[in-house]
């Protein structure tokens, strides 16, 4: 179950853009990603069930913290649904940041093709990301990547959401 | 709820091998499309003297949300989608030779109600040959996409189409104004609707024909339509989209009933082993696969049995016609109709229409793709595909198991395989499909007993 949290887009096939790379001297993805990260439970590892109702892991360069909740919670299979991002600074997710932006797709490695929306930031208040336009249109395993930028810098996180 | 009662449940098992792996959570609502027997009723393995399959806990909680359809979900962007006078205006309009150039086409001349609303033909036939098979009118107002490529988002949109291809009614916009505002029964029910129709009678501000024209701005439709002002462009838009808010709300109440497989999922609910019988032993196997190996239910999922999303399944074009570029063009289309969603036309532009084209993907298209049809009555759709390739569903369960003749693709959905089906299995999965049928066409879906300009004068001949 590790393998869902440090999950990687190993075959992107190129409908989806690639993920950013991290700074110079950064962590690694696998050292930077926590057990637990994008998990509910460190002891018992991920719940691909439970992501689908939110999750929070580190980016991969070890720089941002990202949790989000989907609303509906669970994702509904093709219906749409909105995301709330929050991204910190610190593994305890205390220390709220507010400069940075963040961009979040959806990609199924097993079928080859992500979503067909574009999703986007709609508003942004004290921290809080409001996503709308994401729809996964199949159910299945998908990875919701979430990009990081402050500044000229970015960073993924990838979780994975397993819809029944 | 009971709804396992007289269905043995056994211990948690390891499923079957069937589709994606995971865990299984509790059964969840998802939308309007689906069937929430209640997270305290999360089934495990079925088994009964009723049933010819053991249904693993992931294929029967895919074969409880396929069933039953829903009611039909509104369309915000069609403010009389639900008006019963709307809909039989537009049963009027559906059934109106007189909206044709030569009075020959209406909309029942490719979408035939005794045919399931199709017209059995390769490809479809208005005044002329068009490129593609004709889709089933059943259940439509449950898409979120129409025509094969999506180039509309409401029914309403899509009913503006064939009117003005030539190859279909061959009309214009302008036309059909006239022709609205030429007949008392029709303007009657508009202005019932709609309010007073626009006075269009000055020939000069509003001529005959006229409407735009892709491609072609030397067209004499184009060339009339230039010659108007904006103002009058948009009371003829505005006349005719109303006439496509009709059209919708009539063909958004062409909606099957309970199929054999609704049955059989009534009783997977509530124990009735004679609702359980709905399905022959041969259907129940088929339905096992379906949601199962086979894969199946990934694209045609939910109640209407499509995920009302593009896919390339690499089918060869007909022979004779090029690939055809299906959503990638479609999308465009979309996007640059003034009647979509978010138009000027749309009565929900900001909402339900941001939300439906709003957020659409236009970079990495390929063509190829093309709207996952529904399954309900497929058995009465023949032939298949988007342009009629493939005979009957022989041929498809065909092509499924084989792949036979898929061409490249620059996107096509990594989990078509071949599937390797036995002829036991191919039979299978026909008697499964064949029980999704409930084809009963409703007396006020058919021709109205009069229909209003019947004896009139075409639009050609105007």
């Amino acid at each position: 179950m590790l393998v869902l949290a440090a999950c990687v887009s190993a075959d992107r096939g190129g409908a989806d853009p690639p993920p950013p790379e991290p700074h110079a001297g950064a962590p690694t993805a696998a050292e930077g990603a926590s057990p637990g990260a994008a998990a509910a439970d460190p002891d018992t590892g991920p719940d691909p069930a439970l992501a689908a109702s939110g999750a929070h892991g580190v980016t991969r360069g070890g720089t941002f913290w990202v949790e989000w909740e989907p609303a509906p919670a669970p994702i509904p299979v093709n219906e749409p649904f909105e995301l709330l991002v929050r991204v910190y600074a610190d593994g305890e997710r205390t220390e709220l940041l507010d400069d940075v932006l963040v961009n979040v797709t959806g990609w199924m490695p097993g079928h080859g093709h992500g979503m067909h929306r574009k999703a986007r930031v709609v508003s942004r208040r004290e921290g809080v990301h409001r996503v709308r336009g994401m729809l996964f249109h199949m159910s299945g395993f998908w990875e919701l990547n979430v990009d990081v930028t402050r500044q000229f810098y970015s960073e993924r996180v990838t979780f994975p959401v397993e819809l029944p | 709820m009971g709804w396992l009662v007289g269905v043995l449940l056994l211990p948690l098992a390891a499923a079957s091998g069937c589709g994606a792996g995971g865990g299984v959570g509790p059964l969840e609502g998802r939308d309007g499309l689906s069937s929430d027997p209640g997270p305290e009723h999360a089934p495990a393995e079925t088994a009964d003297d009723s049933l010819a399959v053991r249904l693993s806990p992931q294929e029967l909680r895919r074969t409880l949300t396929h069933s039953p359809l829903p009611p039909v979900p509104d369309d915000p962007t069609n403010s009389v989608f639900r008006d019963p006078r709307a809909q039989a205006l537009g049963r009027a309009l559906f059934y109106d030779e007189g909206l044709s150039v030569d009075g020959s086409v209406s909309c029942a001349t490719c979408h035939v109600p005794e045919e399931s609303w199709t017209d059995g033909r390769v490809t479809g036939r208005g005044l002329s040959d068009v490129t593609r098979n004709t889709p089933s009118l059943w259940n439509v107002a449950y898409n979120r996409w129409l025509f094969w490529d999506g180039r509309s988002d409401s029914l309403w949109a899509q009913a503006l189409g064939p009117l003005e291809d030539p190859r279909e009614h061959g009309g214009s916009r302008l036309q059909y104004v006239h022709y609205l505002a030429g007949e008392p029964a029709l303007r009657d029910a508009y202005e019932a609707l709609f309010g007073p129709l626009p006075d269009v009678s000055d020939a000069r501000r509003f001529p005959a024909q006229g409407r735009p024209v892709r491609d072609d701005r030397e067209h004499p439709h184009q060339r009339a339509w230039d010659g108007m002002s904006a103002a009058d462009q948009l009371v003829v838009d505005r006349v005719f989209a109303d006439m496509g808010k009709a059209l919708g709300a009539f063909v958004g109440t062409i909606v099957s009933d309970r199929a054999p497989f609704d049955v059989f999922v009534e009783g997977l609910r509530d124990g009735d082993a004679g609702k359980l019988s709905a399905l022959s032993p041969s259907a129940q196997r088929g339905l096992q696969l379906f949601m199962g190996d086979g894969n199946c239910h990934l694209c045609h999922t939910g109640p209407n049995f499509t995920d009302m999303e593009f896919h390339d399944i690499r089918v060869p074009p007909a022979d004779g016609m090029p690939i055809d570029p299906g959503r990638s063009v479609g999308i465009l289309q979309l996007l640059s109709d003034p009647f979509n969603g978010v138009g000027a036309f749309s009565d929900d532009p900001a909402g339900a229409g941001e939300l439906r084209v709003g957020y659409l993907k236009t970079d990495h298209l390929a063509p190829g793709e093309f709207k996952t049809p529904s399954l309900r009555n497929v058995t009465r759709t023949a032939p298949y595909m988007h342009q009629g390739q493939m005979v009957d569903l022989d041929a498809v369960l065909h092509y499924y198991s084989t792949l036979e003749g898929a061409i490249d693709s620059r996107h096509p959905e990594k989990i078509l395989v071949p599937l390797d089906l036995s002829d036991r299995q191919k039979q299978d999965l026909a008697a499964f499909l064949a029980a999704l049928t409930d084809d009963d066409v409703a007396p006020e879906l058919t021709p109205p007993p009069v229909t209003p300009s019947r004896s009139s004068q075409p639009l050609g001949s105007r």
